[in-house]
């Protein structure tokens, strides 16, 4: 967390004025942060410029590490002259609409089966047993149902993202305040209300750090089904490059990859800190 | 307020020879509560003591129809049955405030759970709030409150319906000794300001004395009535008055009721 969202989410204090020792302590932390920042930049352009001088001299191959400027290279290439845009393109729609699906299906099963016990308790063992699986070997068979176009793909991040999700929903619709059920109970509480104002509220941690899970998953998801022959996607722009042994290239790709992950996930995290207001202020307060 | 006005009063909740059998896992049966009976008269202040897993907190649920009976009847106010859900407020061991709600909220939620007028509720909510000592809090959540503070928003949201009986199962249980004594002066007074029907579980001989019309003492479980105690102390009692000789009495003659099972055990 950086110094100015700790002040953004530092709750206001009427009856605790800030003292100066206080405030002195958040500026020392402020300042920290910063210097920490500091040294993870310089790390990384450290290792950069190694790569780039082991390219020059030839250290290593460049077949197997590239010279960074010639993966910036390759990036600005396929930029301008548009070729990724499109795969870009279809490897996010894939993975976000998979996603949406598939977290969203996720959810609403575990909430039915932590609501309904006997659900829970007939269907469970599935759940099991599908989890053991590695669940990416189902992609080939998938593929084969739905053809190599976006329904596929779609389909393949579906089945990837939903394990993860539901494990950890129905462990977070799980009741873990004893007295709390009791009180809902002794005011006649409605399997609704104690779904909507315990279970879910309850929930949303456990929820978001499957939704997290799920979303790398859905990137994997999304880049296998496109090996597996796919005429479009950024998977399918690595099985080509890799023919042509475009090393450069493919580093390109890669960046563009980690790319749509952060910002996916930071888009996730931005969803979570609105959902959670509470928890900010409980991360803020642990600071003290 | 003293014993012999409430005495007076019609009786709100009785339960006759009330049991209760529970099935253990390995199948053999586990009685819990035996043919417990009592009357709680309106506005009456009821504690009942005895040792720890005696069966308390099962006995409080079968008056409210909850947990059923294995045998006996609880009725309440002559129509039958347990005391239903909204004519009773609870405080439980846990403050059990949720995390995700600030104190005002937290104290309303009962009346959000009953489905009556919010708006109409504010105002009492913020009445009680000023109670317990916290109408600067209302828009804390509850982690940035302290263990007492949560106890009285607890207090707070089992009064907020304006039940008709309060049910409080060891509510200050978690709290260290100078918090619990504040508390239960605060709760004195609510029970002052509010005139409700309590019972009130507690493993305190002092609280029970401090804060009781009656003292009813449990046996070890299954919990059988071994005494039923009237306190003829006049209110508000302060702190101080546990020195009194008519209060000392009662609680060696209460500690003296619950150290026999033991006794018999070395015997």
């Amino acid at each position: 967390m950086t110094g100015r969202e700790q002040t953004v989410s530092a709750p206001p204090r009427p009856t605790r004025p800030t003292t100066p020792q206080r405030t002195r302590r958040r500026r020392r932390g402020t300042a920290l942060t910063w210097v920490y920042a500091g040294i993870t930049v310089v790390v990384g352009v450290l290792v950069l410029l190694l790569a780039e001088l082991s390219a020059h001299h030839e250290w290593i191959d460049t077949v197997i590490v590239p010279a960074p400027t010639s993966v910036w290279t390759a990036l600005v290439n396929g930029f301008s002259t548009g070729l990724y845009w499109a795969q870009i393109g279809s490897t996010v729609e894939a993975a976000v609409i998979g996603f949406a699906i598939s977290s969203a299906g996720a959810v609403l099963i575990a909430a039915v089966m932590s609501t309904f016990d006997p659900v829970r308790r007939i269907f469970f063992p599935y759940v099991i047993a599908f989890q053991t699986v590695p669940i990416i070997a189902v992609a080939p068979i998938v593929i084969l149902w739905l053809g190599f176009g976006q329904p596929g793909k779609i389909a393949v991040v579906v089945v990837v993202v939903f394990f993860p999700v539901l494990i950890n929903a129905l462990h977070g619709f799980e009741l873990r305040d004893r007295d709390a059920l009791r009180l809902f109970e002794s005011l006649g509480a409605s399997r609704m209300q104690l779904f909507l104002r315990l279970r879910l509220p309850g929930a949303l941690p456990f929820l978001f750090a499957g939704l997290r899970i799920g979303l790398q998953f859905s990137l994997i998801g999304a880049v296998v089904a496109e090996f597996l022959g796919s005429q479009n996607g950024l998977g399918f722009v690595l099985m080509t490059q890799k023919a042509a042994f475009d090393v450069p290239g493919e580093f390109a790709v890669l960046v563009i990859l980690m790319i749509i992950g952060l910002a996916l996930n930071g888009l996730l995290g931005l969803i979570e800190r609105v959902a959670m207001p509470w928890s900010a202020r409980l991360r803020a307060g642990d600071r003290e | 307020m003293s014993g012999t006005v409430a005495a007076t009063r019609p009786v709100a909740l009785s339960a006759r020879a009330v049991s209760k059998t529970y099935e253990s896992s390995d199948g053999s049966p586990v009685h819990v509560v035996d043919e417990f009976s009592g009357d709680l008269r309106g506005g009456e202040f009821v504690s009942l003591v005895g040792p720890s897993g005696c069966g308390k907190t099962t006995l409080l649920r079968m008056l409210t129809g909850l947990v059923s009976c294995t045998s006996g009847t609880v009725e309440y106010r002559e129509r039958g049955g347990g005391v239903p859900p909204g004519e009773y407020g609870m405080a439980f061991q846990t403050p059990a405030l949720l995390p995700w709600l600030r104190v005002l909220p937290n104290v309303l939620l009962p009346v959000e759970l009953l489905r009556r007028d919010r708006r109409a509720a504010l105002e009492r909510a913020r009445t009680l709030l000023r109670l317990v000592g916290l109408q600067d809090f209302e828009r804390r959540y509850p982690h940035e409150l302290s263990g007492g503070m949560q106890s009285r928003v607890a207090l707070a949201r089992a009064l907020i319906h304006d039940p008709d009986v309060l049910f409080m199962d060891e509510p200050f249980a978690a709290l260290d000794a100078l918090t619990r004594d504040d508390l239960a002066l605060e709760l004195q007074r609510l029970h002052m300001h509010e005139h409700k029907t309590v019972l009130f579980v507690t493993h305190s001989i002092a609280e029970a004395l401090l804060l009781s019309d009656r003292v009813v003492v449990l046996s070890h479980r299954p919990a059988r009535v071994l005494a039923d105690i009237a306190v003829d102390l006049p209110r508000p009692r302060s702190l101080d008055d546990q020195s009194l000789p008519a209060f000392v009495q009662l609680e060696q003659r209460i500690r003296g009721l619950l150290r026999r099972p033991h006794d018999e055990v070395q015997s």
